[in-house]
């Protein structure tokens, strides 16, 4: 009886928590270069119910069966599929087509210490310093660190990520891409984090200098999503409150007669 | 819960800013010079619900997040060029290229592109203005004052030099020449209203062309420059924040009926 409050309750939980995934993605749609997060559902490991006295029977196995006491979010995980690529022509604007990332810098204001970032957010601009920087103000890594442009002159930005000014070469973008991309933290600021063990493979990817990658939310799927959430946490409010009926009868009522 | 609640919330806040700089640009689309504006937006902190671990066999190997919405991190200007209109008025000026006109006010100098400029005349002293009376500035920063017969017959050539014909109708050298500057970084220009730009910290220090090296501006004489605004894309971005504005507020009544329903657990 008791047991059975509990499951519910841990789904109401669960879909509270999937709920709260699915705002953050609708929230994010129109955020450039955002990866929409999906959850991985799992159900509590499976507990063997034994009857416990059992005087028919002599073996040692008694077990009625398995029995799982309710679920939870066990991952979440982004979608890196591609977003939609929206035409801007400025030239500071760049997306990557295909897998891989920018390389930023974000300097701990605390520390003052530099730490590597990635993101797929190619909306850059140059600060007074003429350090190529995201909008947020973390410097844009190249091969050789921070991409330092002249003070004059166009930018052109070629599929590789050269990175040319009146056709002399200032330095290349730092373009990496990753062996297991489930292992990518979001950290905020449109930014990720990785673990040191993380492979990094070559960049196989293009860069598109004119365009931005837009938000891969769907708005579709999120509206599904949420339907079902609501639903379901219904659906658990719904038993939830059946079962405590029943044992408002048990309490209240049995003692009666 | 509550943090969808907030997560939509701060998605309708940020669609709302959103749709206040769009309308700011359909406002401005017949305002000479205007560059448009645009909103970037940024997605906020992660929360950990459960740390990514190790162990062999058992270990998460990725942290268990959700995040906390979004917000705008920028508004970037675009400054491409806007189309030039021809209006055969020989004081109506457009640059092509990255430059400026400085202009001088009482809070000091201000950059603008908008070439509409007019003559004022006061104590019988002729000087080039911009609509709204401040003084235009020519190379060595001086106000530029000319003689009553240049009105009628100036010209500016692609440089900014100004020559005029005097009483015998010959052609006279100023010895002014309009001054252009160039900034690092104009997207850190502050827009401050009636097309002026004040300079900060993050667009650098103005660079006079003149006195620089490499491209330079050309100045159009009776062009103007219009506004960037292109209609189609500002209705498109109008409608798609609109519809996020709308997605953002399901989500925020679905997290809401929820809330109802844990509150009618116990009846």
């Amino acid at each position: 009886m008791i047991r059975g409050i509990y499951t519910s309750a841990s789904g109401m939980i669960l879909n509270q928590k999937l709920m709260d995934l699915t705002a953050n993605n609708v929230a994010n749609i129109s955020t450039t270069g955002y990866k929409r997060d999906i959850a991985q559902v799992e159900s509590f490991r499976k507990m063997m119910a034994y009857r416990i006295f059992d005087r028919f029977s002599n073996s040692i196995d008694n077990a009625i069966g398995y029995m799982s006491l309710g679920a939870d979010v066990s991952r979440i995980v982004s979608d890196f599929s591609q977003g939609l690529y929206i035409k801007t022509d400025e030239p500071l604007n760049l997306a990557i087509r295909g897998s891989g990332f920018f390389t930023v810098e974000k300097v701990d204001s605390l520390t003052g210490q530099a730490q590597v970032y990635y993101t797929r957010n190619g909306a850059f601009t140059v600060n007074s310093n003429r350090e190529l920087v995201t909008l947020d103000g973390f410097r844009v890594l190249g091969e050789n660190g921070p991409v330092v442009l002249q003070s004059q002159g166009q930018i052109r930005i070629d599929e590789q990520g050269n990175v040319y000014q009146e056709g002399r070469l200032v330095d290349r973008l730092r373009l990496v891409d990753f062996q297991d991309k489930s292992l990518l933290r979001k950290v905020g600021d449109n930014l990720f984090e990785v673990d040191a063990q993380n492979q990094q493979i070559a960049f196989s990817g293009r860069v598109l200098q004119g365009y931005l990658e837009g938000s891969n939310v769907n708005s579709v799927q999120e509206m599904v999503n949420m339907i079902n959430a609501l639903r379901a946490y219904e659906a658990n409010q719904k038993a939830f409150i059946t079962q405590d009926e029943t044992l408002q009868k048990a309490v209240n009522e049995i003692a009666k007669k | 819960m509550m943090r969808a609640l907030y997560s939509a919330a701060l998605g309708m806040k940020a669609q709302q800013t959103n749709v206040d700089i769009i309308s700011n640009n359909l406002a401005n689309v017949n305002t000479t010079a205007f560059k448009k504006d645009k909103a970037e937006f940024k997605d906020l902190l992660y929360e950990t619900l459960s740390r990514a671990d190790v162990v062999a066999g058992d270990g998460k190997p990725v942290s268990l997040q959700i995040g906390h919405g979004v917000t705008i991190t920028a508004i970037t200007k675009s400054f491409s060029e806007g189309n030039l209109e021809r209006t055969e008025n020989p004081l109506d000026l457009a640059i092509q290229g990255e430059g400026f006109f400085v202009v001088s006010t009482p809070n000091g100098p201000r950059y603008t592109r908008d070439g509409s400029f007019k003559v004022s005349n006061v104590d019988g002293q002729i000087k080039l203005v911009t609509s709204d009376g401040y003084p235009v500035l020519a190379v060595g920063d001086t106000e530029i004052v000319l003689p009553e017969t240049a009105i009628s017959s100036i010209t500016i050539d692609e440089t900014g030099r100004i020559t005029y014909k005097d009483a015998e109708g010959q052609i006279q050298d100023s010895g002014l020449k309009i001054k252009i500057v160039k900034f690092l970084n104009p997207q850190g220009l502050l827009a401050e209203g009636k097309n002026l730009y004040a300079v900060s910290a993050a667009s650098g220090e103005p660079v006079s062309e003149e006195e620089t090296e490499g491209p330079k501006s050309r100045i159009l004489q009776g062009f103007l420059e219009m506004s960037n605004v292109q209609v189609v894309d500002e209705m498109v971005k109008l409608i798609i924040a609109q519809r996020a504005y709308e997605i953002n507020s399901k989500a925020i009544q679905t997290a809401d009926d929820m809330l109802s329903m844990a509150n009618n657990l116990k009846r």
